[in-house]
């Protein structure tokens, strides 16, 4: 489990979060969500490790995230990032299999071919997998990191902790649904704590168990998705009137673009 | 990659020792082929060396030896650090040169000369010692300046480095400036590089300085493949971001310090032994790191075997023969990505 503590952030003097507190357990899938610069990426970097709370703490099973060191930490939370560049030319099957780094030098480096396999074909890159990924599109790029992240968390006890910014953001609808579908069947399944920033909010209402709305660095609603996720607190957040349809919650784009006009 | 992993690093293997025997047995004196494995028996202890054969076996030992075992040793760890270099700063054009190692070297190298009064008074050790310290001093310096929290920034450390390369430009012009002519002769010979002055004496100092730092960087081979993805996503597959880059670094401008310390300035070697390997599809640092040592060797000695009989009996200077094959390779490089 990671915890984050009363956390803030602040860069070069800019607050980026303040005093926010959120706890990523096994088998729950968190949203987090909020308008642009409201803090979401800046949360999911703390709670990777990536940046240091200035003030407050994240602690993963109750130890602060300092005392962990980059490899105990990378074989118990996988990230995919919003955006990945490659450096140099390297095959979809090389990139996936650097998932499998943390586990050199242990016993689960047998399963490495069966492990890198399966996440590509989790995330349906098969044909792909011989590929230069300098010459994939967007998508398939953001489902290659995917399946990186998938083979970086197949041998996690308790199913590991999984973190992922704007995981959707390329995808077509199709492969957004079977990403989501995936995150569902590893929390269910294999106990994963899942922690997602998500923009669409329709997507944050079917796979999260609990969405984190965020604004100005700060949380301004926090619960399950039916709660947090209700016109009423939203609109202030986003300055978009707001729908819901069914167990569905649409922008009202339309009425935007007559008050734009 | 298992399959060109299979070939690639016997192949080189194959062209170092085809190199060796190259840098051994061809010069100006005739040393025939048959010298080298009765000279190898006779050391071995194995059988005594014809008489017939210890003129030769003189030259091989005492001149061609030292030369081509340098040359090998130099150029593996150009090659190495280069590699390193790439993987490390993600960009397939950096070199050790580039965060100022070699200029610092040059520097110190050059204010040794004017400052001590010329080559000719200066003995065998203090030009390479004030090189290496100089290579050594211009790394310090650009690591303190790109300092960032606990880690290195390595954006600040190219651009320390370019501030740094003409820093010890312009200190080294103004040396030239106020050298007498013999002193000038003294730093264009040091400055083009040159294998001839090497003493089989130096042989420790390079296997300590280069052979070693070289080997150690092989080490990093896994972590730099985790570096090819960027800082952030090295750290979240368990890399030590901050200890790599300072140990890839450190480690890279030990040896190429200690190689420009002992030859003089050898351009290109670093640039242009990484991309060959890659073009022959090597992408892991596992294959990259020791391929490139191999073939840093392995060109080297073809170079400094190019230097000497090129312009036979004259010398053309190392760093002449490695730029003119690789900066017209480079040129035709760049296009080749250009219009990949």
């Amino acid at each position: 489990m990671i915890a984050v503590e009363a956390c803030s952030f602040s860069l070069r003097g800019a607050p980026l979060l303040s005093q926010v507190s959120l706890a990523l357990r096994p088998g729950r899938v968190t949203a987090i969500v909020g308008p642009n610069g409201a803090g979401k990426s800046t949360l999911l970097g703390l709670m990777a490790g990536a940046l240091r709370p200035t003030a407050g703490r994240v602690t993963l099973a109750g130890q602060d995230l300092r005392g962990w060191t980059p490899q105990e930490l990378a074989r118990r939370r996988a990230v995919v990032s919003q955006k990945v560049s490659v450096a140099m030319p390297m095959t979809v099957r090389q990139v996936v299999t650097l998932g499998r780094q943390p586990w050199r030098a242990t016993p689960a480096r047998a399963g490495d071919a069966a492990a890198v396999a399966e996440a590509i074909s989790a995330a349906g890159i098969t044909h792909l997998a011989d590929r230069d990924h300098a010459a994939l599109s967007g998508g398939e790029q953001q489902r290659c990191h995917w399946a990186r992240a998938l083979a970086q968390l197949a041998p996690m006890p308790l199913g590991g902790l999984l973190l992922l910014d704007e995981p959707t953001a390329s995808l077509d609808l199709g492969h957004a649904a079977a990403l989501l579908r995936r995150l569902r069947g590893l929390a269910a399944a294999q106990g994963t704590g899942i922690a997602l920033v998500l923009h669409d909010l329709n997507q944050a209402r079917f796979v999260a168990d609990e969405v984190v709305l965020l604004e100005a660095g700060r949380i301004v609603a926090q619960g399950s998705a039916a709660e947090v996720l209700r016109p009423r607190l939203l609109e202030p957040v986003y300055a978009v009137r707001f729908h819901a349809v069914g167990d569905s919650i649409l922008a009202d784009y339309g009425a935007a673009l007559r008050d734009a006009g | 990659m298992t399959a060109s992993r299979r070939v690639l690093l016997p192949g080189v293997a194959l062209l170092l020792l085809a190199a060796l025997a190259a840098g051994l047995l061809l010069g100006p004196a005739r040393v025939a082929p048959a010298t080298l494995p009765a000279w190898l028996a006779d050391r071995l202890g194995w059988a005594p060396l014809p008489p017939s054969l210890l003129g030769e076996a003189a030259i091989l030992e005492a001149i061609r030896l030292p030369r081509a075992l340098m040359a090998a040793i130099i150029g593996g760890g150009l090659g190495a650090a280069g590699a390193v270099m790439q993987g490390l700063f993600r960009n397939p054009l950096a070199d050790p040169g580039l965060i100022g190692v070699s200029a610092g070297a040059a520097l110190a190298a050059v204010a040794a000369i004017v400052l001590g009064g010329g080559l000719a008074g200066l003995g065998l050790w203090l030009v390479p010692l004030a090189a290496f310290a100089g290579g050594l001093a211009a790394t310090l310096l650009g690591l303190a300046l790109s300092r960032d929290g606990a880690g290195l920034d390595a954006a600040t450390l190219l651009l320390a480095g370019i501030a740094i390369n003409a820093l010890c430009a312009a200190g080294t012009g103004l040396l030239v400036f106020l050298a007498d002519e013999r002193q000038v002769r003294d730093i264009t010979f040091w400055t083009l590089g040159s294998l001839a002055g090497v003493r089989l004496a130096q042989l420790p100092v390079a296997l300590l300085l280069i052979a070693a730092p070289a080997l150690a960087l092989l080490a990093l081979a896994r972590p730099l493949n985790s570096f090819l993805l960027g800082d952030a996503e090295a750290f979240f597959l368990g890399e030590r971001v901050p200890q790599v880059r300072l140990a890839a670094v450190l480690l890279s401008a030990i040896a190429v310090s200690a190689g420009v310390a002992l030859t003089g300035l050898v351009a290109f070697v670093g640039l242009v032994v990484p991309h060959l390997l890659r073009l022959a599809g090597a992408r892991d640092h596992r294959l990259l790191l020791p391929g490139s040592a191999l073939l840093g060797a392995a060109l080297l000695l073809l170079a400094d075997l190019g230097a000497r009989s090129l312009a036979a009996p004259a010398e053309l200077p190392l760093g002449v023969v490695t730029a003119l094959i690789g900066a017209p390779f480079f040129l035709w490089l760049l296009r080749q990505g250009r219009s990949a």
